[in-house]
């Protein structure tokens, strides 16, 4: 068996030894009996003693210490020694005390070797256990940024929530075509037609106040209104007798709406293919249970899937065709050469999906589409792709 | 009713998903709509699909059986199985006729405030990650500020039944915690002393820190004084992958003692995700029946079992399941009673206490929660070395 110790820098028996140490220390603070502490902390040297001969040294004249039985020897995470006794082996613990000192440069030793008195000087001996364990750098690297301006409260979320009603929600929706686009530009075709809402026009519309950011909860709760309307308008009349094939992005939790069943009710079997389905990874992850019920219906009923990867780091984590998505949709940014050495290389080792199941959204520039083409994707969206034909 | 030949009824336990009960019943309507019959209530789980030509209803009983499983759909062909629906029908002599249950909406007025009201100890624990490397006992692992939902859901009310305002209440709790983690007393109370272990601390993505370029200078040193994690930022699966430099910034982190662990990781989200490619120094695995199928193992072959916490052990199965599989690191209710039980063999005051009290008291994180505890040292340390 593996233990975690092996690989781990925190070794357990330290971190017992650092428990040990403040159990010990507590105990003689709350009986009010006497201890001696010799401290020998390397964390407090020059990195040249802390290594090699210099530091094996100090072991070496440490170890009497481990043996003794008037003394307990803790060995710390990070390396640092403590000594604890009683006070009749005050005598001992001075004559080391003398021994480390003599072996080290003045102002060094007082930082790092150190005589202290329980229960006294007891919130020192604590302090150095608190450091071997890491706490006081990582406490203070803790990030408690001042708070990203305001929030709006649930009632503003709740009246932002009733005036949507009464929008029309079609003058937010963004219809973009996805095409298939091969170098040199032959073949090019339409394959759907991506139909988003945008999200940040309607928040600005319905928020009183503009400067509130939206916490992504609500803002969630609000797509969820959104997904609802959406489906609704698909399942009018006009609409199905005339279906082309669409992408619509949902939340997995709208498959499970009277919405979209309604809708599904009203889909002819042989139209389904051409509603394909999109979920975000977070939102797939959230909820892994859910999706999978989700899926097992739309798989079932004949919709494709399309999974939308806001990153490289999602689409590596949830791989796309084993999920049981048709699609992967990745949004391009300008860091992708930067996040991976070859396009091809990403398609091939981060993504393990055949880049014609792949398609890029935000191809805005020529280097967008350049990239796309030499990691084989074929399937494009965005404003350069707006202005490009289907041959037939 | 027509029992005639050629079709056949549908009896279905469609389970207790409301989601999932929308789409069984959607199902059955759309059959029922078209090729006659009615949709009964037997029992609020169970439901009765009175006929059906026999094709529609195999191909039902095939979709409702890969949406829910085969035992919870039966098909009663008729007019063979007359008798039995005929029984089925005098027994619920008014059966009702079904309506799609709604999704009603939760209004988020006054969350706000109800938020404000709930007291950290109502809704945060303690918890103890431990370990079994040696015979005598466990072993302090890893300490976690948790969040536990079920206290949660019920300190909320109606607020929890929807999805959104449950995870922006927790979000909101979680950083009311690393305020109160960055003050000193607002860490001794939270912890009952200092840290007796790494310690975990569940927080949105927002909160990670953020680590500043090291001086070039200083990095050798920095990055060698940090050989220990004191902290781990940890987040849950949904949000950890929306970071897309995650891997980059865990090089930073680490220089100041920060880790990354992931949470949330199910059985069935084990079986969508490419573990590997997560950038996590833990994952916490929740323990679940369903973990033990033969899927999961082969998933969880792939697994570092030093880097996972077996979380949410109920019982001895699932230590005995992870100790197959060389995970070394436990957590749930059984490891803390466990925990519980070997505190109090060391504790000298321990005949005052009752095990379910020092439970209670390991798990506070206020002061109020660990009055009567006669060892309070004993207490934050957790548990103590085991004895030589």
């Amino acid at each position: 068996m593996i233990s975690a110790a092996d690989r781990v820098g925190n070794k357990p028996t330290e971190m017992n030894s650092a428990v040990a140490l403040s159990v010990a220390v507590r105990d003689a603070v709350a009986l009010g009996e006497e201890r001696i502490v010799l401290t020998l902390r390397f964390s407090a040297l020059p990195r040249a003693r802390r290594l090699g001969t210099q530091a094996d040294l100090l072991r070496a004249s440490w170890e009497p210490l481990n043996s003794t039985a008037r003394v307990r020897s803790f060995k710390l995470p990070g390396g640092d020694l403590v000594a604890l006794g009683l006070p009749h082996a005050a005598a001992d613990l001075e004559y080391h005390h003398q021994v480390l000192f003599s072996m080290l440069e003045e102002e060094e030793a007082s930082r790092a070797v150190q005589i202290l008195r329980l229960p006294a000087q007891a919130a020192a001996v604590l302090d150095i256990v608190h450091d071997s364990l890491g706490f006081t750098t990582a406490l203070g690297a803790m990030g408690l940024q001042a708070s990203e301006g305001g929030q709006p409260d649930g009632a503003a979320i709740a009246a932002a929530e009733r005036a949507m009603a009464g929008v029309d929600i079609s003058t937010f929706v963004r219809r973009q075509r996805v095409m298939w686009l091969k170098p040199g530009g032959a073949n090019t075709r339409l394959m759907w037609e991506d139909l988003r809402v945008k999200l940040a026009e309607i928040c600005e519309r319905l928020m009183q106040s503009a400067d509130l950011a939206l916490p992504k909860a609500f803002a969630e709760r609000l797509i969820g209104a959104i997904d609802a309307r959406q489906i609704s308008n698909l399942a009018r009349p006009q609409e199905l007798r005339d279906m082309r094939p669409i992408a619509l992005p949902l939340r997995v939790e709208s498959i499970f709406s009277p919405a979209f069943l309604k809708l599904d009710a009203l889909i002819p079997p042989s139209q389904r293919q051409k509603l394909l389905i999109a979920f975000s990874a977070g939102d797939v992850l959230a909820d892994g249970g859910q999706f999978i019920l989700a899926r097992s219906f739309l798989q079932a009923r004949g919709y494709p899937l399309i999974l939308e990867a806001s990153g490289p780091l999602a689409a590596a984590v949830l791989p796309s065709l084993r999920a049981g998505f048709s699609y992967l949709r990745l949004v391009w940014s300008d860091d992708f050469p930067a996040i991976v050495s070859g396009a091809d290389a990403l398609m091939r080792d981060t993504l393990a999906n055949p880049a014609e199941h792949v398609l890029l959204a935000g191809a805005d520039t020529p280097a967008a589409i350049a990239w796309g083409w030499e990691a084989g994707i074929r399937m494009f969206q965005g404003r350069l792709i707006e202005s490009q034909r289907a041959v037939s | 009713m027509r029992p005639a030949p050629g079709r056949a009824a549908l009896r279905v336990t469609p389970g207790e998903n409301p989601g999932q009960r929308r789409i069984i019943f959607s199902l059955l309507r759309e059959v029922a709509q078209v090729k006659g019959g009615s949709i009964l209530e037997l029992s609020p789980d169970e439901w009765l699909l009175t006929e059906a030509p026999m094709p529609d209803a195999e191909a039902l009983v095939a979709l409702i059986g890969r949406q829910l499983s085969k035992d919870h759909v039966r098909l009663l062909v008729l007019p063979g199985s007359k008798k039995i629906l005929a029984d089925l029908l005098v027994s619920n002599p008014a059966p009702k006729i079904l309506e799609l249950p709604a999704a009603g909406a939760v209004s988020p007025v006054g969350l706000e405030f109800k938020l404000a009201q709930i007291n950290p100890d109502a809704v945060f624990s303690r918890r103890s990650y431990v370990a079994f490397n040696r015979a005598d006992g466990p072993a302090l692992r890893l300490q976690r500020l948790a969040l536990n939902e079920a206290s949660l859901r019920q300190q909320l009310g109606s607020y929890a039944q929807e999805p959104s305002l449950l995870r922006h209440a927790k979000s909101e709790l979680q950083k009311g915690l690393i305020e109160a983690l960055g003050g000193e007393r607002g860490r001794a109370t939270l912890l009952g002393g200092s840290p007796a272990a790494p310690l975990l601390v569940d927080m949105p993505p927002a909160l990670l820190p953020i680590s500043p370029e090291h001086e070039h200078e200083k990095e050798q040193e920095a990055h060698e004084a940090a050989s220990t994690i004191a902290l781990y930022a940890t987040l849950a699966l949904d949000a950890a992958i929306g970071i897309d430099n995650l891997a980059t910034r865990r090089e930073g982190l680490k220089r100041d003692a920060w880790g990354i662990a992931i949470s949330g990781m199910s059985a069935e989200a084990l079986s969508l995700v490419n573990i590997q490619a997560l950038p996590a120094y833990w994952v916490i695995l929740e323990w679940s029946a369903a973990l033990e199928q033969k899927t999961s193992l082969k998933l969880l072959g792939q697994l570092d079992p030093s880097r996972v916490i077996l979380d949410g052990c109920d019982q001895k199965a699932a230590l005995l399941f992870g100790l197959s599989l060389g995970i070394s690191c436990y957590g749930g209710p059984w490891i803390e009673d466990l925990v519980a039980a070997a505190r109090m063999k060391s504790c000298p005051e321990a005949a005052r206490c009752t095990r379910a009290e020092c439970r209670a008291r390991g798990f506070a994180t206020t002061s109020s929660g660990r009055i009567g505890c006669q060892a309070p040292h004993l207490l934050a340390a957790v548990l103590q070395e085991a004895a030589p």
